[in-house]
């Protein structure tokens, strides 16, 4: 699955960087986190409770940030499973200045597999365009200095 | 006299079934009994380095959590299912290449595809043990995968078992006349590619195994939802190690088999294994999901054919290679990949014949026969072929199949090719032209005609389309029967032929009251139970009526004629004065001199008031097994009258029409109903269903929002017409019905949908033929004409 979107914030650009790469705001605005906890080798730990379809559980994973510069660019691998499957994804995020603020642009390729893949296939697009839009939106909320517009998740994108 | 076979006698189970009353595995409660429920594989392809089960060990109500390191040494893996392997004048033939590759009872140090079982755990109940299989933590290293047939072929593809060299499993060829020689005499020559997509059986049911041992006897009694109780049981016997006498397998009321439930899974021999090893009866229900992923799927070719004709129509040669998908193993030998080579020509005279068939593996569930059994394909790809030659020369395609049938006039025609049972395969009777005019006049073809004209004018989309079948129906080895009577008169029918669906309570009774003369309330039909009788093979390939009515048929006039003999001792006559009727042996010229059946069974009884003659056994019983020269061959027409929405690409069908051969009926209704069903199946080959992998193997249609099939709503009632040509093969002369319904439908209506965008020409040649299927066909038509435009 490969979806794409962009999200537009009234904050630097600098300031998005540092948002999105915030421990302490991620554990907030990621949807259903539960547990990240930076490792030595750079790696996150993650422990994630999500609901799709009829498809309840427990998700435990890894993320990790690459190919980065700063306050440009950088991939963000996921990878979890738990007993409703597994998934892994590869993210792209590219960051530009804007007036009265900054944009995101995303594409991000998943890979679903077990009892989600079988059950809730169809509405993984859907639910993925939810959580993705909530995660833009929360970051924005947990800045404080924000303000005024809200990210677009209309603009999310999915084949 | 009155005669019962080829009456409407109502059917014997419905009373139960109707009622709730039945009795299914999930319906079976012992004291004491576990349960089962079963971690199955979430990736295609994947090295297991590790499995954690300490947490769900020890979760409370678990008994244990067993992995394939448990099971060895004491359950044998599976070979090969020796039941499906061919007779050697027939591998001699067809020198076909075939590699062993059977499915581990569980995955060991790899899974092969998703929904394959990797650990079962045995709980109080079903709740724990779910809740105890998020317990355990299997370390997967994913693999890459292959799904693609094609892909799979390739020499740098990915092989998914080493030991085989490549993925191909299995390779055969059959050869008729001089394949060249016909290609150079064409007039013109067409090619094309024609797929059946993989889909699944869908029973009712999904499987479930029950298992109790009783150490103090060591006795095994096994409860499966399977086709082949007998099966089960010697299976069981060899992996397990166990006298087979202390096998007990019972099929209690099965919902619903269509092929996916015939051969034995690793759950019907790892269950009972299990309730041997802890002592207790063990439980085992499979859910839908599961079902979706693992239960065996079936289908799957693709065929590259290559056909040559003359302007008129005259098929001369036909070339194919196929390709069947079989997923990840195939322990069926060639089984439907054979079916399909032997009935690719249907009821057509085609003198030169070449089809290579190719099983290859890929990581997918492995792939079985269902309903049809490779016979759907075929038929797909001929009367697509029938069509599309019609299509070239602007043909009628009634006119192409009548120019190419096999004439009565050439019965018994010898089609130059084995069967799978190793006869030659001869089809024995028939007439294919009466019977498409026939289906033809009940479709009333001509007004037909004229009014799709009129209705396109209105921009109103309809078609009429047909296909043929042929059917080798009631394969061997043999089936039994046991008949008794006992001390009141009922007579009670043993049979080795399990029913899940088929009315074997009704049917066989009705053969077996007509032998005695009595109604077949006096007779009690019992199957899908080894104890029964010594050996049984089971209910698979439309061969219930003609191997199990036959046994009984055999089993009931041998015991009439035993019963006759005492008779005579009785009233101190001979046999020959002799007549048995209403329950009774009388006196042919003197009625009212007569014994009934009751004092007869008790004149068997051994001892000093026994009345068999000397020389004879004691006893009123009688057992009997048939065991058919070879396969007998029902054929039929189906015809079907669609609409297409143009805008929209739905098919809606406004008519079904049937019309078939299955030799002597018993109970027209039952035919009528197996001919219903099997269309239903059919159409939702045509029109809904596919089994759906993503590129990483991961099962996308598991649940029937995704994985679509047909209701009562997109049935339509079956018009149908019979006709009666008897088997020669059978002392009744019965052919078998229940698969013909399914085979028909996909051609059927592609043609139908075809010739109703005939305008158009597109041409359909993959299945389902879902709405966005047949827009993208009529998009692409449209376009290209605008461009010739």
């Amino acid at each position: 699955m490969n979806l794409e979107g962009e999200a537009k914030f009234s904050m630097e650009v600098n300031q998005l960087w540092d948002s999105l790469l915030d421990e302490e705001i991620l554990k907030k605005v990621i949807p259903g986190c539960h547990e990240l906890i930076l490792n030595e080798n750079g790696e996150y730990d993650v422990v994630l409770k999500l609901g799709v379809a009829a498809v309840k559980g427990e998700y435990v994973g890894k993320v990790k940030i690459e190919g980065v510069d700063k306050p440009n660019y950088y991939i963000l691998h996921a990878s979890g499973s738990g007993s409703p499957g597994h998934v892994v994804a590869k993210m792209h995020c590219r960051l530009f200045e804007m007036e009265g603020g900054s944009r995101l642009e995303w594409n991000c390729d998943a890979e679903i597999g077990g009892t989600i893949a079988s059950v809730g296939n169809r509405v993984l697009g859907g639910v993925a365009k939810f959580l993705a839009g909530k995660f833009f939106k929360d970051i924005q909320k947990a800045v404080k200095s924000a303000s005024l517009e809200t990210p677009i998740d209309s603009a999310i994108k999915i084949d | 006299m009155k005669q019962f076979v080829g009456q409407n006698v109502k059917r014997k189970e419905d009373y139960r079934l109707l009622t709730g009353s039945g009795r299914f595995v999930a319906d079976i409660r012992i004291e004491n009994m576990v349960e089962a429920a079963i971690l199955r594989s979430p990736y295609a392809h994947a090295r297991i380095k590790n499995i954690d089960l300490s947490e769900a060990k020890h979760y409370k109500g678990v008994l244990d959590v067993i992995v394939a390191a448990d099971l060895k040494g004491n359950v044998k893996p599976f070979t090969e299912f020796v039941e499906f392997t061919f007779p050697p004048q027939l591998e001699a033939d067809i020198k076909p290449t075939i590699k062993k590759n059977p499915e581990p009872m569980l995955a060991e140090d790899k899974v092969t595809f998703v929904g394959q079982a990797v650990a079962i755990v045995l709980a109080e109940d079903r709740y724990v043990a779910e809740d105890a299989l998020a317990l355990i933590k299997v370390d997967y290293e994913p693999l890459p995968v292959v799904t693609d047939p094609y892909e799979t072929i390739k020499e740098d593809a990915l092989v998914i078992h080493p030991e085989l060299g490549n993925n191909i499993q299995s390779h055969f060829e059959v050869k008729v006349g001089d394949i060249d020689h016909a290609f150079r005499q064409a007039n013109h020559i067409l090619k094309t590619r024609i797929k059946t997509p993989r889909v699944s059986g869908n029973p009712l049911e999904t499987r479930g195994v029950i298992a109790e041992y009783q150490e103090r006897n060591q006795q095994l009694e096994v409860w499966s939802s399977t086709q082949v109780p007998f099966m089960v049981r010697s299976y069981l016997s060899k992996l397990v190690g166990l006298v087979e006498g202390n096998i007990r397998v019972v099929a209690p009321d099965v919902g619903g088999g269509f092929g996916p439930k015939c051969a034995v899974y690793p759950e019907e021999i790892i269950i009972p294994y299990l309730a041997m090893k802890y002592k207790r009866p063990v439980k085992w229900i499979e859910d839908r999901l599961e079902h979706m992923q693992s239960t065996r799927h079936s289908r799957d070719q693709v065929h590259d054919v290559e056909v040559a004709f003359r302007n008129d129509g005259t098929i001369i040669g036909l070339k194919d290679q196929f390709l069947l998908d079989n997923g990840a193993h195939n322990s069926f030998a060639l089984c439907c990949a054979y079916n399909s080579a032997a009935h690719l020509r249907g009821m057509y005279h085609i003198p030169n014949y070449e089809i290579t068939g190719r099983i290859v593996l890929t990581n997918k569930t492995p792939n079985v026969p269902y309903r049809g059994a490779g016979r759907p394909e075929a038929v797909y790809v001929m009367d697509r072929i029938i069509y599309m030659v019609a299509d070239k020369l602007n043909l009628d395609p009634v006119e192409v199949s009548m120019r190419n049938f096999v004439r009565p006039e050439q019965m018994p025609y010898e089609t130059g090719i084995f069967y799978r049972d190793g006869a030659n395969m001869v089809l024995e009777n028939g007439d294919y032209v009466k019977s498409l005019q026939q289906a033809m006049k009940i479709a009333g073809y001509e007004e037909f005609r004229q009014h799709q004209e009129e209705a396109r004018k209105n921009n109103k989309y309809i078609g009429i389309g047909f296909s043929s079948y042929i059917e080798g129906t009631g394969i061997g080895p043999f089936e039994g029967a046991a008949v008794k009577v006992d001390t009141t008169g009922h007579i009670l029918v043993g049979v080795g032929s399990s029913p899940h669906g088929q009315s074997h309570e009704t049917t066989l009774s009705q053969i077996c009251a007509d032998v005695f003369g009595v109604n077949p309330e006096q007779v009690s039909v019992r199957a899908g139970d080894t104890s029964l009788l010594p050996y049984g093979v089971g209910t698979f390939a439309s061969r219930g009526a003609v191997t199990a009515g036959s046994a009984v048929h055999g089993a009931s006039k041998q015991l009439k004629e035993k019963f006759l003999l005492i008779a005579g001792q009785m009233l101190g006559v001979s046999i020959n004065d002799l007549e048995m009727y209403g329950g009774k042996v009388s006196l042919k010229n003197s009625p009212s001199k007569f014994v009934t059946l009751q004092e007869i069974a008790q004149a068997a009884k051994p001892g000093p008031r026994c009345k068999v003659p000397i020389g004879i056994e004691p006893g009123a019983s009688a057992t009997y097994y048939f065991v058919p020269p070879t396969v007998t061959f029902s054929s039929g027409f189906h015809v079907a009258v669609v609409e297409v929405d143009k805008e929209t690409g739905f098919v809606g069908i406004l008519r079904y029409i049937v019309v078939h051969d299955c030799g002597r009926v018993i109970n027209p209704k039952i035919v009528d109903g197996q001919i219903q069903g099997g269309v239903a199946q059919g159409i939702g080959g045509a029109l809904y269903e596919e089994i759906i992998y993503d590129k990483n193997g991961q099962l996308v249609t598991g649940t029937y929002m995704d994985y679509l099939i047909p209701t009562a709503m997109e049935v339509p009632e079956v018009e149908m017409g019979h006709q009666e040509y008897l088997s020669p093969h059978n002392p009744m002369g019965i052919k078998g019905v229940g698969e013909g319904g399914a085979i028909s439908p996909p051609a059927a209506i592609a043609n139908a949908v075809c010739d109703a965008m005939r305008p158009l020409k597109i041409e359909i040649n993959s299945l389902p033929i879902s709405p966005n299927k047949l827009r993208s066909l009529i998009e692409e038509a449209e376009s290209a004409e605008s461009v010739l435009n």
